[in-house]
């Protein structure tokens, strides 16, 4: 079901070839298509998980929340994996 | 950022894209909706974008997908991948198995894995129904690795092999497609097959030709059904294979079978007489100096030529063998340039010609043709069946020395030339049945 795309990123054999036919058109046009990174395609449901958690806490704080699991989850001060403030990220990612 | 198992990251249906070098964002604007791509949260998140079309493929996807044969990696869940047989492409020839010829309803079918398109989109002469067709050496050797791939290490390309056959179809008005099985068969490297039905000069044919290969006895189909919207093919029998290898001496290839028997070849040979000075698009002899170097069309001058051109890849010449006959060279020359007439190009055939056929070739022993015979005969002086190149071949013969003590003279009279009228054509690229991708 899953296809590598560009830079390992991979994505649902349908999405991808519409990634390539577009990426291909853009190649036309003098431009390189690619995603952020590899993991920016396709994702686990663990990563996923283990974006969430790296960037909420259970632990209140003032920040915004979210549901899951039956808990309040608060978005962290500092994001480990970026050493900011993920107020200061452009917008969390979905 | 969504929840995990509820962002279409997880359904592989998002990327995020790099739109940090410029002009991307906007290319992205003004085009990814074209290919099924949209924004989730406009103006946050430019770089997500999803895939939302589901099964309603865009245009331009569908275009890519089959320009690329990018098809389903997986079959439908209601079978197993075991036995799933995805449906085949329309216009690919099927045949019913022998085992199920007297079934009910004849809906099993075998399917070729493999093909290749014969291109002829619109012929420059008119070609009528049964002529032959040719894919010279130059063509075929594109095939021959594939070809064996598909029939392990067992050699192909003769005249013995049965994998193989060409086939025309052509879509019917109410959607459906009309296959027409040829007689096929390769001589040395160049693949025969006889046209499945007129083409008029000029005018785009209205079926297409493939070569279909990869199955035993693909050429040994046999037609059950016919009609002028239907024709049904199944595999024949192995007692009428049989039989009909057995029967292959036989000078007819007149049978249901599809294998074009090589020894009728003969039946498509055009003579063109050495008297006849008309010419036509396709063959014709000319005289130079006819009034002084060839008298009554013989001629004991060294250095009286005569010239004639053909298409198609054999000829075969015949001259008069007598014991005061002379000597000849022949040379053959490949070109391109379009005929209008012999007597338009003389001298400018060894100029623009591409010599395919040295004196050398010929006769290694003498470098020419001796004419000289201690009796009075006509017989066929040179023949030639792997003439591989396309285009208009031109010959040209020059009465030379006659140093056989034996012969009494130096007389050359020709009687006629005689060549494989046929058409040129090329090969397309190769497919592979996608039917038959889990099979």
């Amino acid at each position: 079901m899953l296809t590598i795309v560009t830079d390992g990123a991979k994505l649902h054999w349908l999405a991808a070839a519409a990634w390539k036919a577009m990426r291909q058109a853009a190649q036309n046009d003098g431009l390189d298509l690619r995603p952020s990174s590899p993991g920016d395609g396709y994702r686990t449901f663990q990563s996923q998980l283990e974006n969430f958690q790296r960037r909420y806490q259970t632990q209140p704080n003032n920040n915004p929340t979210r549901i899951y699991d039956g808990k309040t989850w608060y978005l962290k001060d500092i994001d480990p994996a970026t050493g900011r403030r993920p107020s200061e990220l452009a917008s969390p990612r979905n | 950022m969504r929840l995990h198992g509820t962002s279409w990251h997880n359904y592989g249906l998002a990327i995020d894209v790099n739109i940090s070098p410029p002009g991307v964002r906007e290319w992205l604007i003004d085009n990814c909706q074209d290919y099924g791509f949209s924004w989730e949260l406009v103006p946050s998140e430019l770089w997500h974008i999803r895939y939302f079309p589901g099964d309603d493929i865009p245009k331009l996807v569908k275009v890519y997908m089959e320009e690329n044969n990018i098809v389903s990696p997986v079959p439908s869940n209601s079978q197993p991948a075991t036995s799933i047989r995805k449906k085949p492409v329309k216009n690919w020839f099927k045949y019913i198995p022998r085992d199920y010829i007297n079934t009910v309803n004849n809906d099993k079918y075998k399917v070729p894995p493999t093909r290749v398109e014969i291109n002829l989109s619109s012929p420059f002469r008119a070609i009528s129904e049964n002529s032959l067709m040719f894919l010279s050496s130059s063509q075929t050797a594109l095939l021959k690795s594939v070809i064996k791939s598909t029939n392990g290490s067992a050699p192909l390309r003769t005249e013995d092999d049965h994998s193989y056959v060409v086939v025309y179809n052509k879509k019917l008005p109410n959607g459906t497609y009309f296959f027409k099985v040829l007689k096929t068969a390769f001589k040395g490297d160049i693949l025969y097959f006889l046209s499945a039905e007129e083409h008029p000069a000029g005018q785009t044919i209205l079926g297409r030709y493939h070569l279909y290969f990869g199955h035993s006895y693909l050429k040994y189909v046999d037609l059950i059904t016919s009609g002028s919207n239907i024709s049904k093919y199944a595999e024949a029998s192995n007692e009428k294979i049989t039989n009909l290898i057995n029967t292959i001496s036989s000078d007819s290839d007149n049978n249901i079978l599809y294998n074009f028997n090589l020894r009728t070849l003969e039946n498509y040979f055009t003579t063109v007489v050495a008297e006849d000075e008309t010419f036509d698009d396709y063959g014709a002899f000319a005289y130079y100096n006819s009034d002084t170097d060839w008298i009554g069309y013989s001629s004991s001058k060294v250095g009286a030529k005569m010239a004639g051109y053909f298409t198609g890849p054999a000829i075969r010449i015949k001259a008069s063998k007598s014991p005061s006959a002379g000597k000849i060279l022949l040379r053959i020359f490949n070109t391109s340039k379009e005929i209008i007439g012999p007597r338009d190009t003389p001298d400018s055939i060894e100029e623009e010609g591409k010599l395919v056929v040295t004196e050398t070739e010929l006769h290694e022993e003498s470098q020419f043709i001796d004419l000289y015979s201690p009796t009075t005969v006509d017989e066929i002086v040179y023949e030639n069946y792997f003439l591989n190149e396309a285009g208009t071949y031109y010959f040209l013969i020059e009465v030379v020395s006659q140093d056989n003590p034996s012969a009494r003279g130096s007389q050359v009279q020709l009687v006629n030339f005689q060549y494989l009228k046929s058409y040129f054509l090329t090969s397309g690229r190769i497919e592979v049945n996608r039917s038959l991708a889990f099979v």
